[in-house]
Order: C-alpha cells, then sequence, then structure tokens
C-alpha cells in the first residue's frame, strides 16, 4: 500500500484542543496559553500520519538532601549570617567552600569562621542565561578569593553598573534578610575605595 | 599493547534540530554509514562503546541501552562513556583500549546526542532550557545556584587569561569565529552555512562577557561513529587505516579554588603531553599538519593554542593574527569549522573531529582538503572551565611513519 493511502480509510478522532491543552499545561506545570502558542502547528490540519509527533514532557524528581559534613556551613548561613571556612591544620589551607576531609592529607579539617571579605580573581558578566535565571541577567558571576582561605569561591556580585567589576577589586559578603540554607543567600558587593 | 586503527567513519549532519528522529534513530543513521565506510557488517561488530553526554537532553536515563538494541548489538559487550563536552574523545579512548588491550578486534564507537527536545515553554524556545540542563553539571551546592552557565565557566578562564597575557583580544576572538564559520561553509555535515565579518562577530549580542553571540558554539544535534580495529584486523579489511597512535586524558579539579591558578587549562597541558609522549612527538608544531581543537568558545580555541603547546604560553593570540591557524596557513586548525561552524553534538562532537582529521589524512576532504597532511591531533574537552581533556593523535601510512 502506498504511504499516503494507509490512512484513507481509518475513522479520525479529532483530540479535544482546549481539553488537552489544560490537561497537558498541568501535567508539565506550565500555562496552557504557553502550551497553545508551542502546539499551535499540530492543530493546523496540516498534519498526516507521518508528520513527526511532538509531545509536553517533564523530568522532574523532589529531594530531601542532606549537606552531611558540610552542615554547619548551611546552618552558620542560615541561622547566623555567617561564613565559614575549614581549615587543615596539618596543611595549613583552609577551604571555603568548605570540605570536612582534607583532599591534601585526607586529614579532618577545623571550622573557621571567615571575616566574609575578598578580591575577585576573575568574573563574567551574564548577559544570556538559563530558564532558572530568566529576567535576573545581566548578572555578574564571579570567583571571589576570600581573605584567610588558599581557595575561591564562585559567587554573584551585585553592582548597579556590571561594566565596572574588575579583576583585583575588593568585596564583601551581604547576607540577604530572608535565608534559606542555599549559597544564593549571599551575595558579594564592591567595598569602597581602600578598603 | 596492541596498535588500532580507524578502518571506516560515519556522521550524520549536524543540526539544530532533527524533528524527524530520536537519538536512536540518529546513531542508527552514524552506524550504518560507519559500516558501509568500513565495509563491514553491524554483526562484525565484538563490542561497542557508546558516547552520550546529558540524559536530560535526550529525556531518557542510560540512553545507551537503547542505542544498543536499536542498532542490533543485542549480547555484544558495551559500555556508556560521558564526559561532558569530551564525551566524544573519551568514547574514543574507551574504544581504543577495547582493541589495545585485546578484548576486541573490531569496536564501534559511537556518540550521539539530541538537545533540542529541551523547551523553554515561558520563552518560547529551547535554548535557554537546554542550558539549564548543563546547569545540572555545575556543583549543585555551591555552584550551580549562582546561574553560571557553561559559557560563563570558560568566560572566567578566559578573562583570568587576558588579565594575565593581555590576549586574546576581542578582535582576536572575533578572527577565531570567522575562520571557523568560513571553513564550516565548505563542510557539508556543518551547521553553519554562514561567511561572517569581523564586525559580524563584534557586534553580535553579549552573550557571556568577553564572548558575543559568534564566539559560542552551536547547540547540536548529530551522531558521529568510528570503527576501531586491532593492527591484525585492520590489514585484513582495510587498504590504507589511520593509526591512533597517541592518546592523552586528564581530569582536573572541577572546584577552581583547588587549581594552581584561573589563566591556563592543566587538563588539556598533561593530555596534551601524555599524548605527545605516546606518539613520540617533540616539537607539536613542526611534527603535526594539523589540529581539531575544542573551540566551545571562541577565546578557548586560542587558549587550546598554548595548553596543545602550539605556541609558547600566553601566546595563543599571535597564531590567530599571523593567520597561522587559518586553513591556508602553516598550521590549519578546525579545517571542520568546528564547534562554532560545524557544531556540538555533545557526545558525538569529539568523534566528529576525529572523522574531519581522518578525512584529511584520507584526502577525502572535499574543498577543506590540505595538501598531504600526515600527522593530526585532536583536543576534545569538557566539564566546568576544562575538566576534562582527551587528546588524539592520528597519523596515515604505516604506525611509525
Amino acid at each position: 500500500m502506498h504511504k499516503k493511502d494507509m490512512a484513507k480509510d481509518w475513522q479520525f478522532t479529532q483530540t479535544d484542543k482546549t481539553k488537552w491543552i489544560e490537561t497537558e499545561a498541568s501535567r508539565i506545570g506550565v500555562t496552557p496559553f504557553d502550551v497553545e502558542k508551542a502546539f499551535s502547528s499540530e492543530f493546523d490540519g496540516k498534519k498526516d500520519l507521518f508528520s513527526p509527533l511532538e509531545i509536553p514532557d517533564v523530568m522532574k524528581v523532589t529531594y530531601k538532601y542532606t549537606y552531611g559534613g558540610q552542615s554547619a556551613f548551611f546552618r552558620a548561613l542560615r541561622d547566623y549570617g555567617k561564613l565559614l571556612g575549614a581549615k587543615c591544620e596539618a596543611c595549613d589551607f583552609t577551604y571555603c567552600p568548605p570540605r570536612k576531609n582534607c583532599s591534601r592529607c585526607y586529614g579532618e579539617t577545623q571550622w573557621v569562621e571567615l571575616p566574609g571579605t575578598g578580591k575577585i580573581a576573575s568574573y563574567t558578566t551574564i548577559y544570556k542565561g538559563t530558564s532558572l535565571i530568566t529576567g535576573k541577567t545581566p548578572c555578574i558571576c564571579a570567583y571571589v578569593s576570600l581573605d584567610e582561605t588558599d581557595f575561591v569561591v564562585l559567587t554573584n556580585v551585585e553592582m548597579d553598573d556590571p561594566s565596572k567589576a574588575k579583576v583585583g577589586m575588593r568585596v564583601k559578603a551581604v547576607f540577604k534578610p530572608e535565608r534559606t540554607g542555599r549559597v544564593s543567600d549571599f551575595y558579594f558587593t564592591a567595598m569602597s575605595e581602600g578598603a | 599493547m596492541r596498535r588500532v586503527a580507524i578502518v571506516g567513519v560515519g556522521t550524520t549532519p549536524f543540526k539544530p534540530r532533527f524533528i524527524d528522529k530520536t537519538y536512536f534513530e540518529l546513531a542508527f543513521d552514524a552506524a550504518k554509514d560507519a559500516f558501509t565506510d568500513a565495509e563491514i557488517k553491524h554483526t562484525d561488530v565484538e563490542s561497542t562503546v557508546y558516547g552520550i553526554y546529558n540524559d536530560l537532553f535526550e529525556r531518557q536515563v542510560q540512553p545507551d541501552l537503547y542505542v544498543h538494541d536499536y542498532l542490533g548489538m543485542g549480547g555484544k559487550p558495551s559500555m556508556r562513556v560521558n564526559t561532558g563536552g569530551a564525551t566524544g574523545g573519551s568514547a574514543i579512548r574507551a574504544g581504543f583500549m577495547e582493541v589495545a588491550s585485546g578484548q576486541s578486534d573490531l569496536t564501534m564507537v559511537l556518540g550521539v546526542e539530541k538537545c533540542s527536545d529541551c523547551f523553554d515553554y515561558r520563552m518560547g524556545q529551547s535554548s535557554p532550557e537546554v542550558l539549564k540542563s548543563i546547569s545540572y553539571t555545575a556543583d549543585m551546592t555551591y555552584e550551580q545556584p549562582t546561574g553560571r552557565t557553561a559559557a560563563a565557566s570558560f568566560a572566567l578562564a578566559v578573562i583570568a587569561h587576558q588579565k594575565k597575557y593581555g590576549n586574546p583580544t576581542a578582535e582576536q576572538m572575533a578572527k577565531v569565529s570567522v575562520k571557523n564559520h568560513g571553513n564550516a561553509a565548505l563542510n557539508p555535515i556543518a551547521q553553519s552555512g554562514k561567511v561572517l565579518t569581523l564586525e559580524d562577530v563584534m557586534n553580535s549580542p553579549m552573550i557571556a562577557y568577553p564572548f558575543r553571540f559568534y564566539d559560542n558554539c552551536l547547540y547540536s544535534e548529530g551522531s558521529s561513529c568510528v570503527i576501531l580495529a586491532s593492527e591484525e584486523k585492520a590489514k585484513k579489511i582495510c587498504k590504507n587505516p589511520i593509526w591512533i597512535t597517541g592518546l592523552g586524558a586528564s581530569l582536573d579539579y572541577a572546584i577552581l579554588g583547588n587549581r594552581e591558578n584561573l589563566y591556563t587549562f592543566e587538563a588539556s597541558r598533561q593530555a596534551a603531553k601524555r599524548a605527545y609522549k605516546m606518539a613520540g612527538i617533540t616539537k607539536p608544531r613542526q611534527e603535526l599538519d594539523l589540529a581539531e581543537l575544542h573551540d566551545a568558545f571562541t577565546g578557548t580555541e586560542i587558549m587550546a593554542y598554548q595548553d596543545c603547546f602550539l605556541c609558547e604560553e600566553g601566546e595563543g593570540g599571535h597564531l590567530i593574527d599571523q593567520n597561522i591557524t587559518e586553513r591556508n596557513g602553516s598550521f590549519p586548525v578546525n579545517t571542520s569549522g568546528g564547534l562554532i561552524g560545524c557544531g556540538h553534538a555533545v557526545g558525538a562532537t569529539g568523534i566528529m573531529q576525529t572523522i574531519e582529521i581522518y578525512n584529511q589524512l584520507q584526502g577525502r576532504a572535499g574543498r577543506r582538503q590540505l595538501d598531504d597532511p600526515r600527522r593530526g591531533l585532536v583536543q576534545s574537552i569538557g566539564g566546568i572551565a576544562c575538566a576534562w581533556t582527551v587528546c588524539i593523535v592520528l597519523a596515515k601510512g604505516g604506525y611509525n611513519a
């Protein structure tokens, strides 16, 4: 049988567009308007049996994630607005982001309070972001060399004019008033000249 | 260790989207093409290696299960390799080890990637959702919440490199984009057909400073495949095998506080050193004739010049200024168009790069063909600011030619 004749005598059941849009939007967690827009051509009457068929779908997993040996860092951050580092006495090396075990000597680290100041080691300004930060661009993403550590931390630097960011610029941590126990609880801003 | 040759290659074109093909159907096309080229049947293959990067792109955890099935490979030894952008290079390395160790005489190494099925409904486009899928590669606890994109991860290194060495400049980066798009325009499998000017690149929208739109590689879908054979097998089934004479890999620290500096890619330096040592190369600029370097971004191609020891430290910008890496220069880089022009179908990319060198060495590179190259380098990188690198040296003639 010729390909185009295959469905010629079959009974066509039209999908209920409105119901389909509502069901699918709810299933994948987006608005019916956006589903309708994305699938406008599916309902234009020009599709046949052999047209590629797309479906809305989502992969989602929820967690109750443990910070394990790094928990104190996040409790200090969320509950006290403090920044902690992890110091290996044997190596005289301080990590932040912290780690319970020293990756150099395999010993245990000790918690130390950090001043939350540092300087920009490198930076970039993101103009086109992921769908997780839509509406928050442009934003500065920087490696900051933290004072009293031997490490750099990847963080956001907030500045009125992103083009003023410079390697070597002194910055300090600012803790958000409402914190959730995530690194997004703090960001950095420029310190005044000479600070 | 047994010697290993490439005895056949196959690939799909690289495109923004194949709406009419799933990932396993793309894999089928590349595999069939490679079997035709190698003049073998799929039943001749003794083992398979699949390079597939992101399960979220494929909408399938462990997609290699369904590729292996679709290709009719049931029962054969198989493994899936995933090292981010370096997946293709790593897959070839894994296939090499299968053959070199004597586990197999004929191994199929196939890379495949979809990505544009990811779709951001609010923005009405794929890119932000593709970027989101990639962003889960960043450390979820400390780094992913900053919104850092793949481009930002490499931009941070390029800014540090600029600060240290004064290059790459915006113009040098734009020259790389013009070069690679120009090469892609001559490559029938390439995604970009655009011929660009420096102004086009330097006036394109900023994506992640200092990278503008045309400084970035293209998201692509596609599949590429190489057939690897032991020396004995290769001599039986192939008139002119291309030999893998050097192979080196490295995975650097992904948390950059653990690295010595932010301005070089130590993984690339170590992988290149290991590959050159195995291939007996001491002066790569003289002893190699061309390279496919992982130009995920223009600035990283320029950094790769020094990290693969094709120039002195910090002098990458001069190579492009002096037109050395142009197709008609003394050391052509990315005649395929690279990731910027040919495209970046992640799991397939390192294999696509390898196929370009293979085709150049075989004299099969069409309008891009160089004058009798004998030895070439592939650099395949991936992960946060080049965490992974695999370097591969390919040679024609006898193994030690």
